[in-house]
């Protein structure tokens, strides 16, 4: 199949700085794929989700979306199959409540009213908010109010999900929560996925990662790939990974680790191998 | 400030809660209109009875309700003292000084003034208190929605007040922690004189105003996204219906409209 | 300056139908010199507490004893502001508190406010400046110029301006990215080794509790349910599980080879002292075949 997305070089420069935020750009996605894409604080990992959306007016370069190229005339096409969440859960409500807020994309596509009661309840059923439709922003806690967002996306059913660092504002259980949502929507929904993030975690979930430094894509690998640059990852924005740091901690005592990428559990096998092995 | 009930919702399930807020604000309008047309003392009578009744079918505690507009007496009793000093002189003049002097005639204008500010400020509480800013503003958008034939904005208008009333908790929990951030490096609030009062409130204007500006910004993306193109071109979820309690209720009403407009001296 | 709580209640809008109990009967004593987490979930009545140490928030109940400080329900305001000089506060995203046209003036705000002479706050802002890592040239910009984690290191140095004795974070390191919450973590890890600043740092992140903290609070629904040292808190697996608090993954790993048959003198908390622990008992000749 076809990708559902497609950049070529794509060259983003805000008006009031010199250096470009986002410099030749270009990458796919395939359809049903989870793309993550890393990188540290001011990077332009945001710029560029913000320009796959068209909220951004970039000068060079093209993005096409579900075979659409991106132009001043398709931007509202190329919306209709993109789904977006931002981090601050607050910024992004728009509705008194959450029905109301459920209902906002729908009234912009003017959806008529009989159509849109049945789609708003059956997104917060899928996100399960189902009863919390009259309540009011100010009685949700953060990863509540992006549960709301995301049944504002299932209620328009997008092709694809962008997460803009959606989970970084949220308390530890917030987000594996809303991971564990978007997965579940990823299944029912048949979505494409990207989501920018600092989160090892989120990053491990996905199938490719791209990797943003100073406006250039530096890497492109699977996660396996890129975790096993241990203790080089904080610098692209990632944390290290726990073996990766039990291993430089080993080293440092002496003890030589396989240099491989490895899961908890061949870590913990190899570990106890060696141990008992006297 | 706290004591203060107008401007609050008081959330309970009674008839005049689940009346239509165009009906509310409607009836509230005329009321209004009709308390300035009273000038008899029975016109007075039905205009307290009308009032004191919907207060009872709001369910809402009588000496709750009459606690919690205490605060504002003396809002009145200063209007009315002025009122006194400075109404048309006429009948017998009981005090005197200089250019201030308190008449017959002064007395009873400024006791009509009393009651009807009274009248206006209780109602315009019950309305607050028994419908939600957000009923209160889509009851406004629908009641201007003829103004669309000369070119108002409604839709629009509708939106920013909607959005505007979304804001107002978040906002104020933005100010309050602002407020303790500042008083934890040591700013004074509301102490000193008033120029020293003015100035502590810079290091909490200035951060509001900056995170107002940055939630706005972000809102207005997060609306782009969401598929917002402008007010017009958008269905409603949101929709009132008029029911027939409405009805019923505005025929009460209007029973009691005309019959103050009766005994009211022509 | 040590800090004891003796049965301290708040209640917010106390005597009002809209009454909400935050805090009951909380007693617990953090020695001078502490490196206090307090842990919990969101709502748990973290924030509560600590605005309760500098008096933001005055106990409905109770006292609060600060080295020669005492607050009760009836302590005044005027009694306060010492205190609060003692006690500096960084709450949950410090930038939002930027006010000033440049990051010295906004720095030196806070020493001005308790007394300080304009001279003498402006070159403490200086020297607060590079505490924080930022360079000097920051110092003549607005604060609205700067990046996300260049405008908390300001907010930071405002509030180590005053040169309080107790430093309270609350959850300091969100919204930053991995490098930017090791570094200002290290940086907190810094001021109480060598100023001797006590530290109480509201947080979620276990890792960070592991690392750097000394004693352990939580809370839950508004009560203390556990207080004790940083190694207590964490040798009872299943009282966290039963908690929903997360252990450190040091620990988690070190359950795994645990299920295994494998010992430890003390459950290890960091890759650290894991590491340790394994390379002292590793066979001789140092590596095993793979």
């Amino acid at each position: 199949m076809d990708n559902i997305i497609e950049v070529k070089q794509l060259t983003y420069s805000y008006s009031d700085h010199e250096r470009p935020a986002l410099s030749d750009i270009s990458f796919t996605v395939r359809p049903g794929e989870w793309l993550a894409i890393v990188g540290h604080n001011g990077s332009g990992k945001s710029t560029l989700a913000k320009c796959l959306d068209g909220l951004l007016p970039f000068t060079e370069g093209t993005i096409t979306v579900g075979g659409t190229e991106l132009t001043e005339d398709t931007v509202w096409t190329v919306r209709e199959q993109i789904g977006m969440i931002f981090q601050n859960p607050d910024n992004q409500f728009v509705g008194a409540t959450v029905e109301d807020d459920v209902a906002f994309g729908l009234e912009n596509r003017q959806v008529p009213r009989d159509k849109m009661i049945p789609r708003v309840r059956a997104a917060l059923e899928e996100v399960g908010m189902g009863d919390f439709a009259q309540r009011q922003p100010s009685s949700l806690s953060g990863g509540q109010k992006q549960r709301v967002a995301l049944a504002g996306i299932v209620a328009i059913t997008p092709d694809i999900l962008i997460l803009d660092e959606a989970t970084s504002m949220l308390d530890p259980q917030g987000r594996t929560a809303m991971l564990k949502l978007v997965r579940q929507l990823r299944e029912n929904q048949h979505l494409t996925v990207i989501s920018i993030t600092h989160d090892i975690n989120e990053a491990a979930g996905a199938d490719r990662v791209l990797v943003i430094d100073d406006g250039k894509l530096v890497e492109e690998a699977s996660p396996e790939e890129i975790f096993s640059k241990g203790d080089q990852l904080i610098a692209l924005g990632l944390d290290i990974p726990f073996i990766a740091k039990l291993k430089a901690a080993l080293k440092a005592r002496g003890i030589v680790p396989p240099t491989d990428y490895q899961t908890t559990a061949e870590m913990e096998d190899w570990l106890w191998r060696s141990l008992s092995n006297t | 400030m706290s004591s203060i009930l107008f401007g609050r919702y008081l959330p309970l399930n009674s008839i005049v809660h689940r009346l239509d807020p165009r009906a509310k604000l409607l009836l509230s309008f005329f009321y209004i209109v009709l308390v300035f047309m009273a000038n008899s003392l029975w016109s007075y009578v039905i205009l307290i009875v009308m009032t004191l009744g919907a207060i009872l079918a709001s369910k809402i505690n009588l000496g709750f309700f009459l606690k919690g507009i205490r605060p504002l007496l003396w809002l009145i009793i200063f209007t009315v003292v002025v009122q006194m000093l400075f109404s048309p002189v006429g009948g017998h003049t009981y005090f005197h000084w200089a250019f201030l002097r308190v008449t017959t005639l002064g007395i009873i204008t400024s006791g009509v003034i009393a009651i009807r500010f009274l009248l206006i400020i209780m109602t315009s509480t019950l309305l607050t208190l028994t419908t939600q800013p957000l009923d209160i503003a889509t009851g406004l958008a629908s009641l201007m929605a003829p103004l669309r034939w000369v070119k108002v904005p409604v839709d629009t208008l509708a939106m920013m007040l909607s959005i505007a009333l979304r804001f107002v908790p978040t906002l104020m929990d933005e100010a309050v922690k602002i407020m303790n951030a500042q008083r934890a490096r040591g700013v004074d609030f509301g102490e000193g004189n008033l120029f020293k009062q003015a100035h502590s409130l810079i290091p909490l204007m200035i951060p509001l105003f900056m995170s107002a500006f940055n939630r706005a910004e972000d809102l207005s993306i997060a609306m782009e996204a969401r598929g917002y193109q402008d007010s017009e071109h958008r269905s409603q979820y949101r929709i009132l219906t008029w029911h027939h309690r409405d009805t019923v209720t505005w025929l009460i009403f209007l029973i009691g409209f005309a019959a103050i407009l009766v005994f009211r001296r022509w | 300056m040590a800090i004891t709580f003796e049965h301290v209640d708040f209640t917010y809008q106390a005597g009002t139908p809209m009454a909400n109990p935050a805090l009951t009967d909380i007693s617990f004593s953090a020695p001078d010199n502490c490196f206090l987490a307090l842990i919990g979930h969101t709502g748990s009545g973290k924030s509560t507490l600590i605005q309760q140490i500098n008096a933001l928030l005055k106990p409905t109940a109770g006292k609060i004893t600060i080295d020669d400080f005492t607050i009760t329900p009836k302590t005044t305001n005027a009694d306060l502001k010492p205190l609060r000089r003692h006690v500096g506060m960084v709450f949950q995203f410090p930038e939002s508190q930027l006010f000033a046209e440049t990051v010295r003036q906004d720095i030196a705000f806070g020493p001005q406010n308790f007394g300080m002479s304009e001279t003498d706050a402006l070159a403490l802002a200086d020297q607060m400046l590079e505490t924080v890592g930022l360079k000097a040239e920051y110092a003549d910009r607005s604060p609205f110029e700067l990046s996300g984690g260049q405008m908390r290191r300001v907010a930071i140095a405002g509030v180590l301006a005053m040169q309080p004795q107790v430093l309270i974070l609350d959850e300091p390191t969100a919204g930053l990215d991995p490098q930017g919450r090791q570094e200002m973590m290290s940086l907190f890890g810094r001021l109480h080794r060598e100023q001797g600043l006590s530290i109480i740092l509201v947080t979620h992140q276990m890792e960070d509790v592991a690392q750097y903290a000394e004693q352990v609070a939580v809370m839950r629904q508004g009560r203390l349910v556990k207080y004790g040292s940083t190694r207590e808190i964490f040798s009872d697996p299943q009282w966290l599980f039963e908690n929903q608090l997360e252990e450190p993954i040091a620990a988690q790993f070190a359950q795994g080879l645990s299920r295994r048959g494998m010992t430890w003198a003390s459950l290890p908390l960091t890759a650290e002292e894991l590491a340790d622990q394994l390379a002292s008992r590793w066979p001789k000749g140092g590596q095993a075949d793979v």
